[in-house]
């Protein structure tokens, strides 16, 4: 299991310093950026329990862990919610992520003999009641964000939310395995190999979900990274074969149009392309007329609903 | 592939044209509008009445690309059936920029005998008709017109923008 840690570490490692340019340039991905880079954090505790001397030595990289997971999942639901006006803004409120942290950090205060620094800190200490409060609350926290997220994304309709969608899935039975195992340590029923079980169980699904949520954001970034090279590779090609035939579109180079977007250089390029045709100024060969189509595709590919358009169907 | 260099423009270009269209565009805040629907509900209330629009299947509509006719109680916009989905949405927008930018009549639309029909209603007749930039087409062409033509085709451009913008524009500014 730590090799499932690892690669969600790696992956969001890289989503956080390949979104960088994003994260600065557009406030409004600021929160989800910042949730894969403390949950990278979360992470490398998680893979490296060795940190902890740097903090006491008393397994509180435990807590640290917990405190930057729940932190990252919260930033994550905060970030997907507050785009939707239908979702309840009660669990995006600071206050909420903040009794969270504090509802599991002070019985993990209580826990008492737990100097030397060990994976399995929880398992050994479960017997103590500040034990159980502390990883259940942690994982109930988890699994009311998670919840949380999952009722938030019901209606998005974009392909990369199958990836949250699946991710929290796996991420709320994990703690619900979790929370049950923890009670069954806690007040020792059933037998060890039963737990034993449960316990890995837990590991397979949390980290599944989360390489999954990882893998959503991720392909939002691939989904624009990818439809802006191709917009760009037609916009040169049309640009090239405008100059050849002396068409120019009335927007090129005009005030207010020299920072567009390719999309909307790719859009001005088609129609000047298609008005040469049209007005008998020329002919476009077969090749030259299979970029312009192709490049045209591609522009109805972004616009919005065209199927749905009333006016523009018959 | 046969060439004729278009040394003449087709649209009209000038720095006050596009500062009239921009000012129009954003006085009338169609950045907000996110369908074409949502642009044509907005320019009818701009213009007080409903506009309809309507594919035709006219042959003779060669330079024609889409015709705006304007009658008491409502308008109508005419675009042609053989045209490729997003040329057709462009000459929409062109139509609905005249309508914006409340330009008026045109009895300048060439000789085409579709036209007639709709010279002959109460309707004032506007169209998008390209210049095929021979010189006797040039020396006919009107210079208002050919301001008019400009600057609806300039907003049609600035109104296309709204429409242009990735599907899941707003999930890829927070996760992508």
């Amino acid at each position: 299991m730590q090799a499932l840690a690892l690669i969600a570490l790696v992956i969001l490692a890289v989503v956080f310093v390949a979104r960088i340019p994003a994260a600065v340039s557009q406030p409004s991905s600021r929160l989800s950026w910042l949730a894969s880079g403390v949950g990278s954090l979360a992470l490398l505790t998680r893979v490296h329990p060795g940190l902890d001397r740097f903090i006491g030595g008393e397994n509180y990289i435990n807590l640290a862990q917990n405190l930057l997971a729940t932190t990252a999942f919260w930033l994550v639901m905060r970030a997907a919610l507050l785009q939707s006006r239908s979702t309840p803004r009660f669990w995006t409120r600071k206050l909420i992520l903040v009794a969270m942290l504090v509802s599991f950090a002070v019985p993990f205060l209580f826990i008492t003999d737990k100097e030397r620094t060990s994976k399995t800190f929880i398992t050994e200490h479960i017997t103590q009641t500040s034990t159980w409060l502390y990883a259940s609350i942690y994982m109930t926290a988890i699994l009311a964000i998670s919840t949380m997220l999952l009722l938030g994304l019901r209606r998005r309709q974009a392909r990369s939310y199958g990836f949250f969608v699946a991710g929290s899935s796996l991420v709320i039975l994990a703690c619900i395995d979790e929370i049950v195992v923890l009670a069954l340590d806690h007040f020792e029923v059933t037998d060890l190999g039963f737990r034993i079980l449960l316990r890995n169980a837990f590991d397979f699904l949390f980290y599944c979900g989360v390489i999954l949520i990882v893998t959503g954001i991720a392909s939002f970034t691939l989904q624009k990274a990818m439809r802006e090279a191709r917009l760009g590779r037609h916009a040169r090609r049309l640009r090239r074969l405008a100059t050849r035939l002396a068409v120019m579109p009335p927007t090129n180079g005009s005030r207010g149009t020299r920072d567009e977007s390719a999309i909307a250089i790719v859009y001005d390029l088609v129609i000047a392309l298609r008005d040469f045709e049209n007005a008998h100024r020329g002919r476009l060969t077969a090749a030259d007329a299979r970029h312009v189509a192709e490049a045209e595709a591609i522009v109805m590919e972004q616009l919005p609903s065209p199927a749905t358009t009333k006016a523009w169907t018959r | 592939m046969s060439l004729t260099p278009s040394s003449e423009a087709l649209w009209f270009e000038h720095a006050d044209v596009e500062a009239r269209t921009a000012h129009a565009f954003e006085q009338n805040r169609f950045q907000d509008d996110r369908t074409l629907d949502d642009l044509l509900e907005h320019v009818a209330d701009l213009h007080g009445k409903p506009i309809h629009v309507d594919a035709i299947d006219d042959t003779d509509w060669e330079t024609l690309t889409a015709l705006w006719v304007d009658f008491p109680h409502e308008a109508q916009i005419l675009y042609r059936s053989t045209d490729t989905r997003l040329y057709q949405m462009h000459c929409i927008l062109h139509e609905l920029a005249h309508i914006v930018l409340r330009h008026p009549g045109c009895n300048v639309l060439g000789d085409d005998s579709s036209l007639a029909s709709y010279r002959g209603t109460n309707g004032l007749v506007r169209g998008r008709l390209l210049e095929t930039g021979g010189s006797e087409d040039l020396d006919d062409a009107d210079g208002d017109r050919r301001i008019l033509e400009g600057e609806a085709e300039h907003l049609a451009h600035l109104l296309s923008r709204s429409l242009l913008r990735p599907r899941f524009r707003e999930d890829e500014e927070v996760f992508g």
